[in-house]
């Protein structure tokens, strides 16, 4: 399952939009992975990442964006995620 | 460490991981003095969402706000500071220990020091929350790469409008500035504002609407306070930094007395009206809003803590 890449994975239960340039996005990724939690990476200054995060989230421009088990979530706290997600991945 | 009602026991409790509870922990973990951080937000707070800081004592051609609060973070952890991601709902004195209840479970510590920092205000007005990321943004760091080569408007007139217009340049040649009154901001960052090719500024108007068309912002629609003339300024993003409020909605019913702006009053020691519980930088009352005076209050705030806490030992 890749972490960092832009390869989609079916078994990957969480998407998530990010920016190099996001100090929310990297936050959130450090807290994914001291939990590890795997997602996939998609870097929105590719323009088709970022509009498929717009396409999930109706809209919003707002990053971090993850989309877990097809809900979006923008800017969640790292807890939430955890607790989203597990019980998956464990 | 963990009692018998799940109850998590530290000396040390800070609310926040901003540069001033993060220059505390640096003194109170250094002292070894078990300290752990609760944050709900961005470690590093507003700094850490700032594009560069030019007026951080120590870095002679300014640090990038996301670096400085890398640096902080990494030098608490080192000494040992615990920081949690989580929100602080309550605060109470019990005896001579304070309970902090939080998202991820409730603490028992002997001293605690708030420095939650502020956040940036709304406009409050018609458009500006059913369009809040379709257009309305309050950090141009975070989301204004995603108007490259749009037409922006910044509302506002203090540091950060100014501040932030200047960092949009990035991205778009087209930006108005509508300044409400009169500037806030240095003479320094005016000057540079005023005098730049891709940024119009236009004084004395007072937002009344968003607009949007699409399920996006269009226009923002301003009143002339002199002339009471409206215009419609065309926009596909507005960023507002119009003055900054305190994150103290979560003591707003405990015994800790705000100022009447909300934020929290304290003594000569940095300590509010409930002993034991010290607060520091953006946070309180009279601050200055700066970086270095949020890390220089940060450092007393743990000095005054780490007296409060031998009398209470002593009087044991």
């Amino acid at each position: 399952m890749s972490k960092n890449g832009n390869h989609a994975s079916d078994k990957t239960p969480v998407i998530f939009y990010s920016a190099k340039w996001c100090a929310y996005c990297h936050q959130l990724q450090k807290y994914l992975d001291s939990n590890d939690i795997t997602y996939e990476y998609l870097d929105v200054d590719v323009e088709a990442n970022q509009q498929s995060m717009l396409e999930a989230s109706g809209g919003r421009y707002l990053i971090p964006t993850l989309v877990i088990n097809g809900e979006v979530y923008q800017n969640p706290p790292g807890p939430l995620v955890k607790e989203l997600v597990n019980g998956r991945q464990q | 460490m963990e009692d018998s009602n799940n109850m998590k026991k530290t000396t040390v409790l800070m609310v926040g991981a901003g540069p001033s509870a993060l220059a505390a922990s640096v003194y109170t973990t250094r002292e070894h003095i078990e300290t752990v951080l609760v944050e709900k937000g961005v470690i590093g707070g507003l700094a850490a969402i700032t594009d560069k800081i030019d007026n951080y004592p120590g870095f002679a051609e300014g640090i990038a706000g996301l670096e400085l609060a890398d640096q902080l973070q990494k030098q608490a952890e080192r000494f040992g500071a615990k920081i949690e991601l989580g929100e602080v709902k309550s605060i109470e004195k019990i005896g001579e220990d304070i309970l902090v209840k939080t998202t991820d479970g409730d603490y028992s510590a002997e001293a605690v020091l708030l420095a939650t920092g502020s956040d940036y205000k709304k406009l409050s007005v018609p458009g500006e929350k059913e369009f809040y990321g379709r257009g309305v943004h309050y950090c141009a760091t975070c989301d204004g790469a995603f108007y490259k080569d749009k037409k922006i408007i910044v509302v506002g007139g203090g540091n950060s409008a100014a501040q932030e217009s200047l960092f949009l340049t990035r991205f778009s040649n087209d930006i108005t500035v509508l300044v409400r009154s009169e500037w806030r901001a240095s003479d320094v960052l005016v000057e540079e504002v005023e005098n730049h090719d891709a940024i119009t500024v236009e004084m004395g108007w007072q937002v009344s609407e968003i607009v949007g068309e699409d399920n996006k912002v269009a226009r923002v629609v301003a009143t002339h306070l002199e002339t009471d003339k409206t215009k419609e300024f065309a926009a596909d993003g507005v960023f507002v930094f119009v003055g900054l409020k305190p994150n103290t909605d979560f003591i707003k019913n405990s015994k800790i007395e705000l100022d009447d702006y909300g934020f929290i009053k304290t003594d000569s020691n940095l300590q509010t009206t409930i002993p034991g519980v010290f607060a520091s930088g953006d946070v309180r009352s009279g601050a200055t809003m700066q970086i270095a005076s949020a890390v220089g209050e940060g450092a007393t705030a743990a000095l005054k803590l780490r007296m409060y806490l031998e009398n209470k030992h002593r009087a044991k």
